[in-house]
C-alpha cells in the first residue's frame, strides 16, 4: 500500500472507524519491512497483537468424563477446610492436657494422706463452726429475753 | 454424544479463552485456572446447550465474568501500577532500548493499564478479530459502547507510544 492510503487508513483505526478487512491490511504493512519511518513507532503495537493472537495454553485440560458429572473442586476451600480441622484437633489436644494436669494439681495435692489425718481436720472445722453457731444461739436468746417486756406491753 | 460436541465446539476455544483470561487476570497460571474452571462449567450446563445461540460467545461471556471475580478476590495484584510504568528503563544503548523485546513489555504494561472494559474490546478486535457487533453481544454493552471504547484504547496506546519514541529518540 502507499504511504498516503496507509495514512489514511491509520488515522480511522485511531478512531475505531476500520474493517475487519482493512485492519488485517494494516497488520501485514506493519510485519512487513517496507514501513516508513513516519509510522515506525507503531511497528510494536501491530507486532504486539501478532505475538498476542499466538500465545497457547501450556497446561493440559482435563477433559470431562461422560458418565459421572465434572465437579468444581476449590482448593483454596480445601485448603481452608483442612486447616481448619487440623487446629480444632490440636485444640481438643491440648484442651484434653491441660484438664488432666489441673486435675492432678487438685487431686494429689492438696489431700492429706491417711484418713486420720483426714477426719481431724473435719472434726476440727466442724468443732469451729459449732462454736461459732452457738455463739449466735447464745446471743439471739439473751437479746430475746430482753425483748420479752415489750412483748408484755403490746398483748 | 454431547460430549463430541464439547471435544469440537468449546474444547478448541481453550486459548482463545486463555488469552480473553489473560488479558484480564494478568497471570498465566490464574488464567489456565479459569480456562479448566470454565471448562467443568460449561460441561456441567449441557443440557442448556440447547438453549444457548452461540457456544462461543457464551464460553467467552463466562471466561470475562470469572476472569474478572477473580481479579477482584485480590484488589492488590489489580489495583497495583508498577512503579515507573511509563518511564521506560534506561538501558545501556538507544538500540537496546529500541530493541522489540523492550517494546512488548512496554505496551503490555500500556495495555494493562487499561480500563478493564478497553482491555476486553481490544483483545478481542485486535487480536481475535472479531465483529463490533459480536464484541457487544459478548461484553453485553451497546455497540456504540464499543466504538468509544475501542476508539479511547486505541488513541491511549497511539499516545503512549509516540511518547516513548520522542524519550527513545532523544
Amino acid at each position: 500500500m502507499e504511504e498516503n492510503k496507509i495514512r489514511e487508513v491509520l488515522e480511522r483505526y485511531w478512531e475505531g472507524e476500520t474493517s475487519l478487512e482493512e485492519e488485517k491490511e494494516l497488520k501485514s504493512y506493519f510485519a512487513s519491512s517496507q514501513v516508513t519511518d513516519e509510522f515506525a513507532p507503531f511497528i510494536p503495537l501491530f507486532a504486539f497483537f501478532d505475538e498476542e493472537k499466538h500465545k497457547e495454553m501450556s497446561a493440559h485440560i482435563t477433559l470431562p468424563n461422560e458418565t459421572k458429572k465434572a465437579k468444581v473442586i476449590n482448593f483454596k476451600w480445601l485448603i481452608n477446610i483442612a486447616a481448619s480441622i487440623v487446629i480444632f484437633i490440636a485444640m481438643f489436644f491440648i484442651n484434653k492436657n491441660l484438664n488432666r494436669e489441673s486435675v492432678q494439681q487438685y487431686a494429689y495435692h492438696d489431700t492429706y494422706q491417711t484418713p486420720e489425718e483426714a477426719y481431724l481436720e473435719v472434726k476440727q472445722a466442724l468443732l469451729f463452726v459449732s462454736a461459732k453457731m452457738n455463739k449466735g444461739v447464745s446471743t439471739v436468746s439473751h437479746s430475746l429475753g430482753k425483748m420479752e417486756p415489750l412483748d408484755k406491753i403490746i398483748n | 454424544m454431547s460430549l463430541q460436541t464439547f471435544t469440537t465446539e468449546v474444547f478448541p476455544l481453550k486459548d482463545k479463552l486463555y488469552r480473553f483470561a489473560l488479558r484480564i487476570v494478568k497471570d498465566s497460571q490464574e488464567a489456565e485456572d479459569v480456562v479448566q474452571d470454565i471448562m467443568i462449567k460449561v460441561w456441567d450446563k449441557r443440557e442448556e446447550w440447547q438453549n444457548w445461540t452461540n457456544m462461543e460467545a457464551m464460553c467467552m461471556t463466562m471466561t470475562r465474568n470469572l476472569s474478572i471475580d477473580r481479579t477482584r478476590g485480590k484488589h492488590k495484584k489489580v489495583g497495583e501500577i508498577p512503579a515507573g510504568f511509563d518511564i521506560i528503563e534506561a538501558s545501556a544503548s538507544p538500540e537496546q532500548e529500541a530493541s522489540s523485546k523492550d517494546m512488548m513489555n512496554h505496551i503490555r504494561k500500556i495495555m494493562d493499564l487499561l480500563p478493564e472494559k478497553q482491555k476486553s474490546v481490544i483483545q478481542l478486535r485486535d487480536v481475535e478479530g472479531y465483529t463490533y457487533q459480536e464484541i457487544a453481544d459478548l461484553l453485553d454493552i451497546p455497540l456504540s459502547q464499543v466504538k468509544v471504547n475501542v476508539h479511547r484504547a486505541r488513541l491511549h496506546l497511539k499516545k503512549e507510544l509516540l511518547k516513548s519514541t520522542t524519550y527513545g529518540r532523544k
